[in-house]
């Protein structure tokens, strides 16, 4: 069997997503561009995406093509030219999109609105969804230390796709808790850009599109919550590997796992979507000149850190804010933590 | 999301945005929609949600502070404050006439009849309680 097509899965997965990617939009948003309403049904809106598509599919065939050369273990380069090929082609293939899709822009209405109540917002499900899972993570913890004489001298911390061991660690401290620690640090980061969007992304500038902004930064942030607990269940999960033998999570292939996983944010993606649908006309309550390549928002006279994506679905930051490259520089250290316990 | 304490600026209009602001939460403080006691949202809160920088917010609370509409103290919200209107100098009524002379002018121009303007005066004054 060549061992590289488990590679070739995340490589076909892209250009699916990037297919449907400009579909994923507020209305009156086509490529980054405001649009009038309708545009995005006539020809030319047509004729653009399926040029983007076409570029998509001729990329991913590059990208099979160079990764089914051979085995990783031959072809260590592989993969990753695989990936920026589809990656960087990707972005200029928006871009070009987003080109021609320029000369039919109208302008974003320039009245905003907002609402002078102060209702007090949390994070869904409040304390009790912030702590449960680092509960989780800790009682795993302790599990452990109490368990200490039972864990194996070498035990398994990775699984390869058909769900045999194929990296080993011993019993130390590093060994034992990195992954809780992992899992700690990533929930951390993820509650951290939740928090982030609560406090510093607009709640809805367009009066028209207020409730449908509202309902959308909500459902992202379940997703994130929703995100956080199974990131820390997946990876107490992973933690007890040196105390319940090789498989801990049974003899489920982990390519069946990892799909599981994804198949959970399929129904926020979906009401993600079909929210961005219910949107009006008006734009998005933030200048067309400010969307650098369509994808970067900088735009020094906003005070907000997260807005929506123009492309994509969920939330971008605003580069020209000096926040946000403090909260930039929180994400990273959080993470660089797996880089640094590779060194303790 | 439209309840009445909604306010909405225009970034093309000719009237800068911290003077839009500075209006329309005055009208809302006169008209008791905001009563005394009541908080408003941050700096930074109403400078996210209308996407604007926030010093354009800073000036127009310290503003309506100066006014002796708001309290407001460094990193929290802004409050209302109970707040007795001061007897009108000449001043005041000079910059009254003349900006309600410009408003009527601009009304009859656009066929508002002067009966229709004088109800409504009527009924706007008494309905705001400073």
């Amino acid at each position: 069997m060549n061992r590289a097509w488990p590679a070739i899965f995340p490589i076909a997965l892209l250009p699916l997503i990037f297919h449907w990617m400009p579909l994923w939009r507020r209305n009156g948003i086509w490529f980054g561009v405001t649009v009038a309403p309708g545009y995005t049904d006539g020809p030319e809106a047509r004729s653009v995406l399926h040029r983007f598509r076409i570029a998509i599919w001729l990329l991913a065939l590059a990208a099979v093509t160079v990764t089914a050369l051979g085995p990783p273990a031959d072809f260590p380069w592989a993969f990753p030219a695989a990936m920026t090929l589809e990656l960087a082609g990707a972005l200029t293939a928006f871009a070009h999109a987003r080109r021609q899709t320029l000369p039919h822009a109208v302008s974003p209405s320039p009245v905003r609105s907002a609402s002078l109540t102060v209702a007090p917002e949390g994070l869904p499900g409040g304390f009790a969804a912030v702590l449960v899972p680092f509960a989780i993570l800790g009682a795993t913890a302790l599990y452990l230390y109490l368990n200490w004489s039972r864990i194996a001298e070498r035990f398994p911390v990775h699984w390869g796709i058909d769900g045999s061991p194929d990296r080993w660690s011993g019993r130390t401290w590093q060994g034992v808790y990195t992954p809780l620690l992992l899992g700690a640090a990533h929930c951390g980061l993820m509650l951290l850009i939740g928090l982030g969007i609560l406090r510093f992304s607009p709640r809805g500038r367009v009066a028209a599109n207020a409730a449908a902004s509202a309902q959308f930064r909500r459902v992202i942030l379940q997703f994130l919550v929703a995100a956080v607990w199974g990131m820390a269940l997946l990876l107490a999960a992973v933690s007890l590997a040196p105390v319940l033998g090789e498989r801990p999570l049974g003899n489920w292939p982990p390519i069946l796992i990892a799909l599981g996983l994804l198949a959970l944010a399929i129904p926020f993606v979906w009401r993600l979507i079909r929210i961005g649908r219910t949107t009006g006309g008006g734009g998005d309550g933030t200048p067309d000149q400010c969307w650098k390549l369509g994808i970067f928002y900088f735009n020094p006279a906003d005070a907000a850190i997260f807005v929506e994506k123009r492309f994509g679905i969920g939330y971008t930051i605003n580069f020209a804010n000096r926040v946000t490259w403090l909260f930039g520089g929180l994400i990273l250290l959080f993470s660089l933590v797996p880089v640094l316990l590779r060194y303790l | 999301m439209s309840d009445g304490t909604q306010i909405r600026i225009d970034l093309d209009a000719s009237t800068p945005v911290n003077r839009q602001i500075v209006d329309q939460i005055r009208t809302l403080l006169v008209e008791g929609v905001l009563p005394p006691g009541a908080d408003l949202p941050s700096v930074r809160r109403l400078a996210t949600d209308l996407g604007v920088h926030f010093a354009t917010v800073a000036d127009a609370y310290r503003t309506l502070a100066e006014e002796g509409w708001l309290e407001i103290s460094h990193g929290r919200s802004a409050r209302v404050l109970p707040r007795r209107a001061p007897a009108a100098d000449r001043e005041a009524d000079e910059l009254f006439r003349r900006r309600l002379r410009q408003l009527v002018a601009e009304a009859r121009s656009q066929g508002v009849s002067a009966k229709k303007i004088a109800s409504e005066l009527d009924s706007l004054a008494k309905g705001m309680t400073p």
